[in-house]
């Protein structure tokens, strides 16, 4: 059918199929970042546009339905690149994070000030309650409302958007708006989709419908001859190679244990078979006639289930050792089925695999024994947590092409050079075969370390030469991607009558799912980021990890810290208030402080002796006492809602690290353009947190120039140097690191080479803003942009390039205490979050708005962890609420009533400029915080999260 | 998702479309019809176009057109508290600019935004069948009937002074709820949605409260409705029940 419309105000006529959405005519009209996140099912809102002024979901409307329509798409807001003033209080308010949904927003919040000069709170919730942000949370939507009320009204800003630090900084501690801000609003091409070239062949995925099986037989006979089917992978025709998912430091302490396609399936949803075929639509028809043979095999879910004798393993392969073969290996590997396959240990992880341990890790300090003796009470109690996914907007995505013989790869990973590695060992090419693009991330949270999609992507198109798509649908994010370990915390403590805690024992049992990707670091997180809290000298850590065949887990923001954090802190407070000591002056009792030894360390490397070092710049006092004064702790709440609502207050000290010490490292290049402007080539991968603004920044302060004038390039294995990747809240100490020092090489080199060219010492020079050297004792100057000239002029010495490497033994870790008000309605359980208040330590904070927005994020994802957000899997193992409903994240109306982020004036000694991290800590304490807010409304101790209005009525008794 | 789109130009002509066409589906604001999960069906009839927009007074009757969305009832004057109370039940603004009440009513699910509240009022439906005959029905006849996709739902009805107070019942504002309640002391009328079994007339609640009843004994009553309860995703069953009593005695007790 003919339709006639508007788009952006210009006239516009389409041929539309009947079932064609108008989605899908925008983005056919180049209109692309009308997006969608969700398989069409009207809950993100990425695909917001406005129809005759109203905004809409276009996946909903059938495009046949606007004839005659006046339409406006978010890319259709800002005229020849120029921001509009929304957009603009956007970047400013720090809100514009890893942005998927930030042009969808854009428009909602453009659409609101036209009808509405100046908005409530109310009216600014409501427009963005159709709008799922899981980056930034929601609260500085607000900040970037009033800012561009002020701007309209007055023409410029009256409030301070964030706090500034370092006063004789220029650059670093003063807001800035993030470099890559502008593409992301205005909806420019950015991410991987946005890359594709038109006839590229799509991949295709047929998953196993049984948690546990053989694959007896494949026969793609029929599938084959479906028209415009290329290529069928299986475990029958794919490399014998191998290797595990997650992106890791090499050797990775993680075992390798599958293969592209394994001969048995170990979850539901697992790859059966890969179809590449020309059209989406073949490659479906494909799958439906591809005839697989199981056997089907009895699955394990739990922990418990996988411990029991006789539990079928669920890794039964051989083992293999690169290094550290312990001894009677193959007394050990009798009787494995080929069927299983291999694990290959790059080194000795402590595990069981025969008895479905993946690895194990144990320590102790002091006595722990004569330490519960000296207690006057000991309590022990378990924790469970679910299982919980990253749901970043934009789904799993890999677009790969062949370009003069090698293989390039469109990623959104968070990791470019560990998959450039595992890439090349799939496909048995050198990694100079293989050039991995990082591009703009729709959201990684720690889903994006592991290689999800881009193994199988790039493999498709090696062996057939074509470009090929594989993104992943959202329901298969839930059943087929990474997602937080589900564990099994228990939590000894014992303490004397004033609040001394003399020892504390932990033992983690982790459940991995069906690969031992971060099997054994992020469970050991979840005491190696909780117990050096404790100025305790009697501590036990038992950490084992165990395969089952539930959905695959992997990173997820704050990695095992936030399951951690939830025995330790609820088993504190619950012993506080037995002991009849408040929970606070416990809390103040035992943590650390600068220069205190954490020798607890030692046993807490990951995968070898860890390094044993003192508190360095901690903030942690200084966080609880500002919550404590903040929340008013120790004063009875004001209880508006009325005698149903019973109100309650909880906190949770936090920390976590910056990047590992002793195995990450960072590199940068710093050169100077032909014009005196500087482009940075950083291996740093900026996943939406700010790290490239934060590479800018560096560079500008160092050399004196406008960040206008530097360029960071980053993420990209052809033209930026390694890099390890960002997780393990790295980027900032690392990369920034590595930035900041080839900036100062790069400074080295601009004073080498104007002594030479102005006749002048070396030593008399300096750098002077705005990007020229000056000579302190003649004071002359030379402009870069002439000092580079000259250098390149065929009679100079080059151009000038610097490099930066960062690698330490150092640990920048940042501290922090989060707090929460809870009210709970005792007759329906329904809890609600009356003020959550994050306090945290992030050394100098580069970017101060983002950091503020990493906060918000990060609190509002562990919000979600906290009370909402669980994976349900039924007694087949399937995943039977793999939909945002379902699942149930939180929106904007989940949102805390009352939520600030602070952060603390505390300067890091090994930190660029004194940072340290900032997002990946703020998961961490909304789940203790809200817990003991809760047992302190109602006296429940809830030991599951998450904590549902259910579990506070039975702990209650009421049914 | 629907194979192939029609778009109407007139109510009978919607209608005879359907008349001919077994698998044809009316389309509204799409967001139940478009979405992730939904049916396949042949053919989509859009009504957007039927002039059925409309909120208007008729006699002492407040007459609501089927394909009214939730933001233009919001927004309406006319629309009473009660009604715009269950309204808001849809989180989403986007969404509410979208989906219709005769769409919502006409999708009859489980976890019903205003089919409760529409029962408390004791709403009435005009509706035209596929012979083209025209005639108005009480909602409730509606809901119970299960033939009733056939009808074109045209208008609402209803008595805009009713007084009802509705809950509902979820873990985030969008998801699923668990049950969603509302309830009307004269007269006495009490309706929940409850995920997992349906639509319900609360026939005890109803009776008790006729007889003046409240509190405890609202809880008692309300638990122990003669439907059937079952687990599901968000909630289980014990709660659900739990919540029927609870959700009725504070309903009840708010009105009064
Ligand atoms: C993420 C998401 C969550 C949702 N959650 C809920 C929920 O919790 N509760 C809930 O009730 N709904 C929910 N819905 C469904 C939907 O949004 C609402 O039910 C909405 O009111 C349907 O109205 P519509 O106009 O969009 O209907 P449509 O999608 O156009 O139609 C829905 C049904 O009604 C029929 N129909 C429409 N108009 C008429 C008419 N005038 N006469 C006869 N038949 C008609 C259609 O044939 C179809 O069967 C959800 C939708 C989404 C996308
Ligand atoms: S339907 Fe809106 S993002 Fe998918």
């Amino acid at each position: 059918m003919i339709i006639n419309c508007t788009i952006n105000s210009k006239p516009r006529s389409f041929e539309v199929e009947a079932q064609q959405t108008l989605r899908s005519m925008l983005v056919l009209d180049g209109h692309f970042c009308v997006r969608d996140s969700d398989d069409c099912e009207g809950f993100a809102g990425s695909d917001t546009v406005l129809i005759d002024g109203v905004p809409v979901y276009a996946n909903l409307v059938l495009a046949g339905e606007v004839d005659g329509c006046e339409i406006v798409t978010p890319d259709g807001l800002s005229d020849k690149r120029q921001l509009t003033i929304v957009q603009q209080a956007m970047i400013d308010a720090g809100i514009v994070q890893s942005a998927y949904n930030s042009p969808a927003a854009a428009l909602l919040l453009t659409w609101l000030l036209n009808r509405v000069s100046n908005p409530t709170r109310e009216q600014i919730k409501e427009a963005l309650s159709g709008i799922f942000i899981r980056d930034a949370g929601y609260e500085n939507y607000y900040l970037a409302v009033k800012l561009a009320v002020e701007k309209i009204a007055t023409g410029h800003y009256q409030t301070q958007i964030a706090p500034a630090f370092r006063d004789e900084l220029r650059y670093v501690g003063k807001t800035m708006g993030k470099v890559d801000g502008p593409q992301l609003v205005m909806g420019e091409r950015a991410f991987v989709e946005d890359r594709l070239q038109e006839g590229c062949c799509t991949l295709k995925m047929l998953r196993s419908p049984y948690a546990s099986a053989y694959i007896r037989s494949i026969d793609t006979t029929e599938a084959e001859k479906v028209e415009g089917v290329v290529k069928i992978i299986t475990a029958f025709n794919c490399p014998d190679v191998y290797y595990m998912s997650a992106g890791q430091g090499n050797p990775e302490p993680s075992p390798h244990d599958r293969r592209l396609f394994n001969y048995k399936v170990r979850h539901v949803g697992d790859r059966v078979a890969g179809v590449v075929a020309e059209t989406a639509e073949a490659a479906d028809e494909a799958i439906r006639l591809i005839k697989v043979e199981y056997e089907v095999l009895k699955p394990v879910f739990t922990v418990e289930e996988a411990m029991a004798p006789g539990a079928p393993a669920v890794q039964g392969g051989k083992a293999v050792y690169l290094s550290g073969q312990p001894e009677g290996l193959d007394k050990y590997n009798e009787g494995s089925d080929p069927r299983e396959g291999q694990i290959v240990y790059p080194f000795p992880l402590h595990s069981d695999s025969k008895h479905n341990v993946a690895s194990s890790a144990h320590g102790a300090i002091g006595d722990v024994k004569k330490g519960f003796e000296e207690a006057d009470m000991v309590i022990e109690r378990t924790y469970q947590t679910s299982q919980v996914q990253c749901t970043p907007l934009e789904t799993h995505i890999c677009y790969s092409v062949i370009d003069n013989g090698r293989l390039t790869l469109h990623a959104s990973t968070q990791v470019p050079w560990h998959l450039r590695r595992i890439v090349a060992n799939v496909c048995q090419i050198p990694e100079n075969k293989v050039h991995v693009i990082k591009e703009r991330v729709g959201g990684g949270y720690g889903s994006k370390q592991d290689i999800l999609v881009e193994d199988a992507c790039a493999y498709a198109t090696w062996i057939t030469g074509r470009p090929v798509l594989y993104h992943n649908t959202r329901a298969e994010e839930f059943f087929a991607n990474s997602t937080r370990h589900p564990m099994r915390v228990t939590v000894k403590m014992g303490a004397r009558k004033d609040g001394r805690i003399t020892a504390i024992q932990m033992d983690v049992r982790a459940n991995t799912g069906p690969y031992g990707n971060h099997c054994l670091t992020v469970p050991m997180n979840a005491c190696s980021k909780t117990l050096p809290l404790f100025k305790v000298d009697n501590m036990k850590f038992d950490v084992t990890t165990y395969y089952t065949n539930i959905p695959p887990t992997g990173a997820y923001q704050g990695y095992g810290a936030p399951k951690g954090s939830y025995g330790l802190m609820m088993c504190m407070a619950e012993l506080a208030s037995k002991l009849g000591v408040d929970y606070l002056d416990m809390a103040l009792k035992n943590c650390v402080t600068e220069g205190y030894m954490l020798e607890i360390l030692k046993g807490l490397g990951e995968g070898r002796e860890g390094n044993v070092v003192p508190v360095g710049s901690c903030g942690l006092k200084e966080a609880i006492l500002k919550g404590a004064q903040m929340i008013e702790w120790g004063k009875a709440p004001v209880n508006a809602l009325g005698p149903d609502w019973k109100i309650g207050k909880g906190f949770a000290m936090i920390q976590q690290g910056s990047g590992l010490p002793g195995l990450d490292h960072s590199t940068a290049l710093a050169k100077m353009a032909t014009d005196g402007t500087i482009i940075v080539q950083s291996g740093g991968a900026d996943i939406g947190t700010g790290l490239d603004t934060i590479s800018v920044k560096v560079t500008s302060e160092v050399l004196c120039i406008d960040p206008e004038f530097v360029t960071v390039i980053s993420g990209d294995t052809d033209s930026a140097p390694f890099d390890t990747g960002a997780y393990a809240s790295s980027g900032t100490f690392f990369s920034g690191n590595a930035s900041l020092i080839a900036a100062q090489n790069l400074k080295e080199k601009i004073l080498a080479e104007a002594a030479l060219q102005m006749e002048e010492d070396k030593d008399d020079l300096l750098l002077e803003y705005p990007g020229q050297v000056v000579s302190s004792r003649t004071g002359k100057t030379l402009l870069y942009k002439d000092l580079i000239h000259t250098a390149c002029s065929g009679t100079g010495r080059g151009q000038l390039i610097a490099q930066g490497s960062f690698a330490t033994k150092a640990s920048a870790v940042p501290y922090g205490a989060h707090f929460a008000q809870v009210a709970v309605n005792v007759r329906t359980g329904e809890i609600r979050l009356q003020k959550f208040y994050a306090i945290q330590d992030a050394g100098t904070p580069i970017n101060p708005e983002l950091a503020l927005c990493q906060m918000y994020g990060a609190a509002l994802k562990s919000i979600g962890h906290s009370l909402y957000e669980s994976m349900i899997l039924d007694e087949k193992g399937v995943c039977i609420n793999a939909s945002f409903t379902d699942y149930g994240v939180p929106m904007i109306a989940e949102m805390p009533e009352d939520f600030k982020a602070v952060l603390l004036d505390v300067n890091d000694a090994y930190g660029p400029f004194g940072a340290k991290s900032i997002s990946e800590i703020a998961t961490n304490g909304a789940a203790p915080a809200i817990g003991v807010a809760i047992a302190n409304a109602t006296g429940v101790w809830i030991k599951t999260w998450p904590f549902t209005a259910e579990k506070v009525l039975r702990g209650m008794g009421r049914f | 998702m629907i194979q192939k789109l029609t778009i109407a130009q007139s109510i009978a002509q919607a209608v005879n479309w359907k008349a001919h066409c077994a698998d044809c589906i009316y389309l509204s604001g799409g967001t139940e019809v478009n979405r992730l999960g939904s049916e396949d069906h042949q053919e989509g009839i859009s009504i957007g176009r039927l002039n059925m927009d409309e909120i208007r007074m008729e006699g002492s009757m407040l007459a609501i057109g089927a394909t009214v969305t939730f933001t233009e009832a919001l927004e309406s004057d006319l629309v009473p508290m009660g009604l715009k109370q269950a309204l808001r039940h849809m989180d989403s603004m986007t969404k509410r600019n979208m989906a219709t009440i005769g769409g919502n009513i006409a999708a009859k699910r489980d976890d019903s935004y205003i089919i409760p509240a529409l029962v408390a009022m004791d709403a009435k439906l005009s509706v035209m069948d596929l012979d083209r005959s025209q005639s108005q029905m009480s909602l409730w006849d509606y809901v119970s009937d299960p033939y009733s996709s056939r009808l074109l739902i045209i208008d609402i009805l209803l008595d805009p002074k009713a007084r009802i107070a509705s809950r509902r019942i979820s873990r985030t504002a969008q998801s699923h709820a668990s049950i969603t309640m509302s309830i009307s002391l004269d007269p006495a009328l009490a309706c929940a949605a409850i995920k997992g079994t349906g639509i319900v007339r609360l026939e005890g609640v109803e009776k008790a409260i006729a007889k003046g009843l409240g509190g405890k004994d609202l809880e008692r009553i309300g638990s122990e409705e003669p439907c059937q309860v079952v687990d599901d995703i968000h909630a289980s069953a014990a709660y659900k029940r739990y919540l029927l009593g609870i959700l009725a005695a504070d309903l009840a007790g708010g009105l009064r």
